[in-house]
C-alpha cells in the first residue's frame, strides 16, 4: 500500500504539462488543492482577448505584491500583438510562453518546463507557475516573499570584536552573506536538491582557483548519492558525509559565522549552505581549526595567541583535572607532596563514596545543567542554573557528600571545557574525559597515560577528506606552525602559499570514502 | 548483524575484564595513614622495633584537643591490633603525655617481618610514599645496618630519597618527640631542613642512596646526621640541656618534666656498617668544612686583646682534598680550604683573617686526627681519590693499612668580607 | 582569516626527518629501559663506552641497508631477501628476522610491565599491565606506517623536550665524573665480577649468581655481545626503506636515528656511576630511574617525583617502539608466509596471544629480561650478519652478469 502510494507519487512527478489549461490546473488542483494555502487563480489574458490562463501559488511562500504587480496586471491588462493576432503571423508559430516572458512578464527570474515535478517543486519552493492554455510548456516566475528571521547576532559562536550577523535559515539569505564578503569572480556557487520528500536545496560554495578539485569532486559526488527521504538541518548531511559514523570527534566543521565561512572559503575549503539551517559545513576540518575562533584574528597578534594559549589550558585542564584528581587521591597520591597530600586528605576525610564515584556524579551533575539551560527559556534560565549550582556545590558539600576540593575541579574542568570554540569539539572531549576518568580511577597515572594515547592513537589515523586530522602536528608542517597556536602577525600570513594541495593524501585501507 | 554481536562481545569481554580487575592499587586517600618518619631499634632480644608516625586525613582536619582525641583514637585502634609473629602494637596512652600524632610501633625478627606488622596493626592502609626520614637507632647501628638499610630501600614503596639519621640512644624516643611550636618530628626536621645551607650543614641530612652508596663503594666511609633528645629547664638559657641520649622510651614516668626535644648536634662515624661514634657539633662544622661546604661560625679573639671576641660567619668555602704518596705506606692527605668569611665589622683583617686560617686549620686538625685514630674512618673518601690515580694498583685492604698512618697536610687561606653598617 | 592549519600536506612519503625521528624513538623507548644494567654487566663503571660503540654497529647497518634498498628500489627487504638468497635461504633469513622483531615485542613489554609495576601499579598483577600495554600497541601497530609516523612526531612533541629536561635533572645531584676512572674495558671485566660478587644489595640475578660461582666473564661476552646492538632500530629499514623518499639516504637515517638515543642512554649510564659511584649503581635494577627518584626540587613545586614522570612520558616511546616492531615483524611475516592481500590487523591480532603467553612465561630478575641479551643477538644476526651476507651475494651476482654483459658486448 505504501509503495503504491509512493509510486503513484512519482509518476505524478514525472508527468508532462499538458497543453489544456483546464487538465493542468485539474491536475494541480488534485495533487495539491487539498491544502487550504494552494490557491488557484483562472483569468483571461490580453484584456480579454487572449488565451486562458491560471496561476497555482502556495499563500505565505510568495510575495503577493510581485505577483498582483507583475504578473496579473501586466498579464491581463496588457496587449501583446502577436496574442491579439497583430500583426499577422502564423498562429501556430507563436509560443504564448515565449511571448509573455519576453514582453509582459516584469520579473527576473522566468524558468520554463514541461514536468509537473518541476513545477512542484518551484511552486512548493515560493515560485507561481503559470499555465497558458494550448502550451504545453509551464512558466516558473520567481515570487519567492516568505516571512524568515532576521539577520541576528549567532547564539553559539558570540566573540567580543568582529562581525555580529549570523546565518538563518534562508538558503539565499546565507550564500548573500557570502557573497558580500568575498567579491570575486572564483567564488562559485553550485546548488543541488537533497531529500526525497523535501526537496531540500542546497547549495556547494568554494573559490573555484583554490579549492582542491578532487576534494571538490569527492563531496559533490557523495552528496549526490545521498538517498534520505528529509534534510531539516546540516547535521544530517553532516553525519553522512563523514565516513567514519561512529566518530564522536566531528570531522566536518559547523558554523554560524558567515566571516568564518568566508575564511574558510579563502583557505580553499569547502562550505556547504543547507535552506533551513542556519548552521553551514566546512569542510575539510582538521582538530586544530576547531580551536580556533573567528576573534582570534581580529585582535591582534600576541593578544590572539594568548587566547589560543588560553583556550588549550582550558582544554587540557578539562580533560586531566578530574582523572589526575581521581588518580592522586586513589592511586599515586605519593606523587604530591606531603602538605598537598594531607590537605586533599582533609578534604575527602568522612566523605562516603570513592573519588571516582564523586567526580563522575558531579560531571554528570554539570552535564545535566548544562543541557537543562539550552532547554529552559531565557527569562528563568539564569535562575535555574544558578539555583542548581548553588544545591550542587554548596548543599552536596555540607552533607559531606562530597569533599570542597570537587566543587572546584568541577568548575575548572566544566569552564574549560566551555572555551572551545567549536561544539561539538567541546562535547567530543567532555566525552572522552569520562574514558580517561575511569583509567585514572583503575590505573591511575599510568591509566591516564593509557587513554591519552589510545585517543592519540585514535585521532592520529582519522582523515578528514584527505586531510590527517592532527595535523600540523602530526605530519608535521612547520609552515603551518604559524596559524596553529601562535597566530603569527597579518604580514607573515600568505593565504596564497598555503592552501590545499591539488593531490590529496590516499585514503586509508579500511575506509575509501567520507571523512575518513 | 554479525559485525555487531561480535562488537557486543568484545565490549562485554573488556567490561567484564575491567570490571572484575577490583583496581588493586586503588586506595582512597582518605583511608591511607601516611608514614612521615620512621624509626627502627634493635631490642636485647634481638628483635626489630619499628616506630612510625602515621598522619591521617581526619588528624589533619581537627587541631588542639581534636587533635588529641584522634590520636588518641587512633591509639587505641592500634593497641586493640591482634598480635601476631612478635608484632605487637602499642601507643603513648597516658593523659598528658599523648602524643599529638599517632605513632605506631610493631615488632618483627626482621625488617621486613616488622614493617609487614606495622601495616597489619594499623586502622589504615599505611602508605609510605610519603617517608621522608628514617631514624636508626644506636644500639642497632653499633651491630651493623647493612642489612636493615638493604631491606628497608629493597621495598619498592620506600621513597629512594629518604633522609636516615642516626639516633643516639633510641629511635623511638625521638620519633615520639615533640618539638615545640611542630606537630610533629618530620615537620621539625623538614622546617630544619629548609634553612638556609649557611645555616644548617648539609652533612645532617643525608639521603639513605648516598649512605648506601658509601656503605658499598670501597674507598669512603659512611656517615649520618646525628639526632639527640634534649631537655631544656625553663630558666635554662644556654641552649645545652641534659641530654636525654640514655633514656629509654618509656613514657609511663609519673613527674610532670619538660618534654625532650630533638636536636641535630653532630654526625654519626661508621666505620663499614657499624656506627663509631660521634662527632660532636664544632667537629661536625670542620668535616663540613673539609667537605668544601660553607657554613658555621669561627670565634677568634686577637692576642692584643684577649678578652674581646669576633664571630666569623664562614660564608662560602672551596676545598681542595688530593693524596700524595698513594704507593707508599704513609700517604700524604692534603686539605687545602679557601675560605670566606663574613664579619659585621673589623678593625684589622688582615688580622682577623691570619687568627681565622688558624683556627679553622686548628679545628679541622683535631676533626682529621679524631677519624683517623679514634674512629679509623674515611669519611672525606680519599681512598677514592687513591684509587682514582692508581686504579689498577688500589686495593682497599691496603688502603685501610694505608688510612691509619697518612699524615695531614692541611693549608688554609681566608679572605673576610664586611657587611656590617660601620 | 589566514590559512587553515594543516591544510597544505603534500602526497604521503616518509622523509628523512619523519624516518630518523621514528627510528629515534623506537630506540630510546627499548634501549633507555635496560640498557643501562646490561651495560654494566658488560663492561662495569666504562659501561659507557658500550651504546657509543653501539652507533658505530648501527650506522654500519643503515649502510647495508641502504645499498640493498639502491638496488632493490621500492621493495622491502623480506621482498628481496627472497631475490637474493633464493627461495630456502632467502626465505629463512627474511623470516628469522621477522621472528626477532616480534621477539623484541615481548622483552620490551616485560621490562616496561616490571617498571610500572615496581613505580607505580604495585599491587596490580603484571599480566594486567602487560595485556594493557600489548592491546594499545596492537591497536597503534595495525594503522599501519603511516599512523605510527604521525603518531611518533606527535608524541616526540612532547616528550623529547620533556625527557630532555629530565636528562638535566641530575645535574642538581652531586657529581662525581671521577667514579668513571677507570676507562678501561680490561679493568672493568675484572672488576665487574668481583664487584658484583661483593655487591650486598646487589638484586638476586643469574648474572649475580654466576659471579658468585667464577663464570662472569661468559655472561659479560653476552652481554657485550648484546650491548653492541643496543640500538636495533635501523633494522626497521627493512621495511622503511620502499616509503622513503630517498632510500640512498638510509645510512645517514640510521645514523642520525642512532645519535641521539646513544646520547641519551649513555648518560643514563654515566649518571649513575657519577652520583651513586661504582659498585653502587651497578646494584640497582633502574640506575637511571634511581637517578631520576633522589633528585630533589624546589619545595615550591608540588609535584616532586621526576621517576614517575620520566615513567609516563617515556611510556609514549614505549609504545611507538612497541608498534613499530610489532608491525616490521607483521609485514616480514606477510611477505613471506602469507598472502599479500592478508591484512596487517588480522596477522598482529593473531600474533597477540604467543607474545602475551611470551610475556607472561619470561623470567625477569636484574635490571633486564633473560630474554632480552638473546633477542639483541638474534636482532644482529638476522638484521646486520645476514644482510650484509645477502649484500655480498647481491653484489657478487651484479658482478659476476657485469662481467657476462661485457663478455657478450
Amino acid at each position: 500500500m505504501g509503495r503504491s502510494r509512493e509510486h503513484s507519487e512519482s509518476n505524478k512527478m514525472q508527468q508532462a504539462v499538458f497543453s489544456s489549461l483546464n487538465a493542468n490546473m485539474a491536475f494541480m488542483e488534485e495533487t495539491i488543492g487539498h491544502s487550504f494555502d494552494a490557491k488557484f487563480r483562472r483569468f483571461v489574458l490580453n484584456r480579454g482577448i487572449g488565451p486562458q490562463a491560471g496561476v497555482v501559488f502556495i499563500d505565505g511562500l510568495t510575495n503577493e505584491d510581485i505577483l498582483h504587480r507583475d504578473i496579473l496586471r501586466p498579464l491581463m491588462l496588457d496587449i501583446l500583438p502577436p496574442l491579439a493576432g497583430q500583426p499577422s503571423r502564423d498562429p501556430e508559430d507563436i509560443d504564448p510562453i515565449a511571448e509573455i516572458s519576453a514582453h509582459l512578464l516584469l520579473v527576473a527570474e522566468i524558468e520554463t518546463t514541461n514536468t509537473f515535478g518541476d513545477v512542484l517543486e518551484a511552486v512548493f519552493s515560493g515560485d507561481t507557475v503559470l499555465f497558458v492554455d494550448g502550451s504545453a510548456t509551464a512558466l516558473l516566475i520567481n515570487t519567492k516573499g516568505w516571512t524568515t528571521r532576521s539577520i541576528e547576532n549567532p547564539d553559539s559562536e558570540s566573540d567580543i570584536r568582529g562581525p555580529r550577523d549570523a546565518f538563518n535559515e534562508d538558503l539565499l539569505t546565507n550564500v548573500t552573506r557570502l557573497r558580500r564578503r568575498i567579491k570575486d569572480p572564483a567564488f562559485h556557487c553550485e546548488s543541488m536538491v537533497i531529500g526525497v520528500r523535501t526537496h531540500t536545496r542546497v547549495a556547494l560554495v568554494f573559490l573555484q582557483d583554490r579549492v582542491n578539485p578532487k576534494v571538490l569532486r569527492q563531496v559533490r559526488d557523495t552528496l549526490q548519492s545521498i538517498e534520505i527521504d528529509s534534510v531539516i538541518d546540516s547535521g544530517y548531511l553532516q553525519e553522512l558525509l563523514q565516513g567514519r559514523r561512529w566518530s564522536i570527534f566531528p570531522l566536518i566543521q559547523s558554523t554560524e559565522r558567515p566571516d568564518r565561512a568566508s575564511a574558510a572559503l579563502l583557505e580553499g575549503r569547502i562550505v556547504i549552505i543547507v535552506d533551513n539551517s542556519p548552521f553551514a559545513l566546512i569542510l575539510p576540518a582538521v582538530l586544530a581549526s576547531m580551536f580556533q575562533a573567528a576573534g582570534d584574528y581580529y585582535h591582534s597578534s600576541p593578544i590572539g595567541t594568548f587566547l589560543r594559549i588560553i583556550r588549550v589550558i582550558g582544554w587540557i585542564l578539562g580533560l586531566f583535572l578530574p582523572g589526575l584528581y581521581v588518580a592522586l587521591s586513589s592511586v599515586n597520591p605519593e606523587v604530591m607532596t606531603p602538605t598537598l597530600a594531607m590537605a586533599l586528605a582533609a578534604s575527602r576525610e568522612g566523605v562516603p563514596y570513592p573519588a571516582i564515584f564523586e567526580v563522575l556524579v558531579m560531571d554528570i551533575a554539570i552535564e545535566l545543567l548544562a543541557e537543562a539551560s539550552t532547554r529552559l527559556p531565557a527569562i528563568i534560565g539564569g535562575a535555574a542554573t544558578l539555583v542548581g549550582g548553588l544545591i550542587i556545590g554548596s548543599a552536596a558539600v555540607e552533607a559531606n557528600i562530597i569533599s570542597s576540593t570537587m566543587i572546584i575541579i568541577v568548575a575548572v574542568t566544566a569552564i574549560g571545557l566551555f572555551t572551545i570554540p567549536h561544539y561539538e569539539m567541546g562535547l567530543a572531549w567532555r566525552i572522552a574525559k569520562y574514558l580517561i576518568t575511569v583509567s585514572a580511577a583503575l590505573f591511575g597515572l599510568f591509566g591516564i597515560a593509557n587513554a591519552f594515547i589510545i585517543l592519540v592513537i585514535y585521532l592520529s589515523s582519522l582523515r578528514s577528506f584527505g586531510q590527517p586530522y592532527l595535523s600540523p602536528v602530526g605530519p608535521y608542517r612547520p609552515g603551518d606552525y604559524e596559524d596553529f597556536i601562535l597566530r603569527a602577525p597579518w604580514w607573515r600570513l600568505t593565504p596564497t602559499s598555503r592552501t590545499f594541495d591539488t593531490e590529496p593524501q590516499p585514503p586509508n585501507d579500511d575506509s575509501g570514502k567520507g571523512g575518513s | 548483524m554479525k559485525r555487531l554481536c561480535l562488537l557486543i562481545l568484545i565490549f562485554i569481554c573488556v567490561a567484564s575484564v575491567f570490571g572484575l580487575m577490583g583496581c588493586w592499587d586503588a586506595r582512597e586517600i582518605d583511608r591511607r595513614a601516611f608514614i612521615f618518619a620512621m624509626g627502627i631499634d634493635l631490642e636485647a632480644g634481638g628483635l626489630y622495633r619499628i616506630s612510625a608516625i602515621a598522619i591521617n586525613g581526619g588528624s589533619q582536619q581537627s587541631s588542639g584537643g581534636g587533635a588529641v582525641a584522634a590520636a588518641r583514637g587512633n591509639a587505641v585502634a592500634a593497641a586493640s591490633a591482634s598480635a601476631s609473629l612478635g608484632a605487637s602494637a602499642s601507643a603513648a596512652t597516658t593523659g598528658d603525655t599523648a602524643p599529638k600524632v599517632p605513632v605506631l610501633v610493631a615488632h618483627g625478627r626482621t625488617i621486613a617481618e616488622s614493617m609487614e606488622a606495622l601495616v597489619s596493626i594499623s586502622a589504615r592502609i599505611i602508605d609510605l610514599g610519603n617517608l621522608r626520614s628514617i631514624i636508626l637507632g644506636e644500639t642497632l647501628s653499633r651491630q651493623g645496618v647493612n642489612d636493615v638499610v638493604r631491606a628497608v630501600l629493597a621495598d619498592p614503596r620506600t621513597p629512594a630519597d629518604v633522609i636516615l639519621f642516626q639516633a643516639q640512644g633510641s629511635a623511638e624516643a625521638i620519633i615520639r618527640s615533640e618539638p615545640n611550636g611542630e606537630e610533629h618530628l618530620q615537620a621539625w626536621l623538614d622546617h630544619y631542613r629548609t634553612k638556609s645551607i649557611l645555616d644548617t650543614p648539609a652533612q645532617y641530612f643525608v639521603p639513605a642512596w648516598q649512605f648506601r652508596s658509601h656503605l658499598i663503594n670501597p674507598g669512603q666511609d659512611a656517615y649520618l646526621g646525628a639526632i639527640t633528645l634534649i631537655t631544656r629547664p625553663e630558666n635554662d638559657a644556654s641552649g645545652a640541656g641534659e641530654n636525654m641520649s640514655d633514656n629509654d622510651t618509656d613514657t609511663t614516668t609519673s613527674q610532670p618534666q619538660p618534654q625532650p626535644q630533638p636536636t641535630l648536634g653532630g654526625i654519626a662515624v661508621f666505620k663499614g656498617d657499624r656506627l663509631r661514634g660521634f662527632l660532636n657539633e664544632e667537629q661536625t662544622t670542620a668535616f663540613s668544612w673539609m667537605s668544601g661546604k660553607a657554613g658555621g661560625r669561627v670565634v677568634v679573639s686577637s692576642p692584643k686583646a684577649p678578652n674581646q671576641l669576633t664571630t666569623i660567619r664562614v660564608t662560602a668555602m672551596r676545598h681542595e682534598l688530593t693524596v700524595s704518596n698513594h704507593k707508599s705506606a704513609a700517604p700524604v692527605l692534603n686539605v687545602k680550604l679557601r675560605v670566606t668569611g663574613a664579619v659585621n665589622s673589623a678593625n684589622s683583617l688582615p688580622e682577623l683573617a691570619s687568627l681565622t686560617a688558624a683556627q679553622v686549620k686548628k679545628q679541622v686538625a683535631a676533626t682529621a686526627s679524631i677519624l683517623q685514630t679514634d674512629f679509623s674512618a674515611d669519611l672525606l673518601g680519599f681512598g677514592e681519590l687513591a684509587r682514582r690515580a692508581a686504579p689498577f694498583d688500589w686495593q682497599p685492604d691496603t688502603w685501610e693499612k694505608q688510612w691509619t698512618k697518612a699524615s695531614w697536610n692541611i693549608f688554609v687561606d681566608v679572605s673576610i668580607q664586611t657587611f656590617g653598617r660601620f | 582569516m589566514g590559512m587553515a592549519p594543516g591544510m597544505n600536506v603534500k602526497p604521503y612519503r616518509i622523509s628523512t626527518g619523519q624516518t630518523i625521528l621514528l627510528l629515534s624513538m623506537a630506540n630510546i623507548g627499548a634501549a633507555q629501559l635496560y640498557i643501562p644494567s646490561l651495560s654494566y654487566e658488560a663492561l662495569g663503571r666504562s659501561g659507557w663506552l658500550l651504546p657509543l660503540a653501539a652507533i658505530g654497529v648501527a650506522t654500519l647497518g643503515g649502510k647495508v641497508f641502504a645499498r640493498l634498498g639502491s638496488q632493490y628500489h621500492g621493495r622491502s627487504y623480506f621482498d628481496y631477501a627472497l631475490v637474493i638468497g633464493g627461495k630456502p635461504f632467502g626465505r629463512l633469513a627474511a623470516l628469522l628476522l621477522a621472528i626477532a622483531m616480534l621477539a623484541f615485542v615481548p622483552v620490551v613489554t616485560k621490562v616496561f610491565t616490571a617498571l610500572v609495576s615496581a613505580e607505580l601499579l604495585p599491587k596490580t598483577p603484571p599480566v594486567i599491565i602487560s595485556m594493557i600495554i600489548l592491546l594499545i600497541s596492537a591497536f597503534a601497530a595495525q594503522h599501519g606506517i603511516e599512523a605510527l609516523t604521525r603518531l611518533t612526531q606527535i608524541f616526540s612533541l612532547a616528550a623529547l623536550p620533556l625527557i630532555m629536561l629530565l636528562m638535566l635533572a641530575p645535574l642538581l645531584l652531586p657529581l662525581e665524573p671521577g667514579y668513571l676512572i677507570p676507562v678501561s674495558l680490561v679493568e672493568n671485566m675484572r672488576v665487574s665480577a668481583s664487584a658484583a660478587a661483593a655487591a650486598s644489595a646487589s638484586v638476586a640475578s643469574a648474572a649475580a649468581a654466576a659471579a658468585a660461582s667464577g663464570s662472569m666473564l661468559s655472561q659479560s661476552w653476552i652481554a657485550l655481545a648484546a650491548g653492541l646492538m643496543s640500538f636495533p632500530g635501523f633494522t626497521l629499514m627493512t621495511v622503511l626503506t620502499p616509503f622513503l623518499d630517498k632510500p640512498h639516504h638510509a645510512g645517514k637515517v640510521a645514523f642520525w636515528g642512532t645519535l641521539l638515543p646513544a646520547v641519551l642512554v649513555i648518560l643514563s649510564v654515566a649518571y649513575p656511576v657519577m652520583i651513586f659511584g661504582w659498585p653502587a649503581a651497578a646494584t640497582y635494577a633502574r640506575p637511571f630511574w634511581e637517578v631520576l627518584s633522589v633528585v630533589q626540587l624546589a619545595p615550591a613545586i608540588p609535584i616532586q617525583r621526576l621517576a614517575y614522570f620520566l615513567t609516563i612520558t617515556t611510556r609514549f616511546i614505549s609504545y611507538i617502539t612497541l608498534s613499530v616492531y610489532w608491525f616490521a615483524g607483521a609485514a616480514g611475516l606477510k611477505a613471506v608466509l602469507m598472502p599479500k592481500a592478508t591484512p596487517y590487523r588480522r596477522i598482529i591480532l593473531s600474533t597477540a596471544p604467543i607474545i602475551l603467553a611470551t610475556v607472561i612465561f619470561q623470567r625477569y630478575s636484574g635490571g633486564f629480561p633473560e630474554g632480552a641479551a638473546l633477542v639483541h643477538i638474534a636482532l644482529a644476526v638476522s638484521g646486520l650478519l645476514i644482510p650484509a651476507l645477502l649484500l655480498e651475494i647481491a653484489l657478487f651476482k651484479r658482478r659476476v652478469q657485469d662481467r657476462r654483459r661485457g663478455r657478450r658486448s
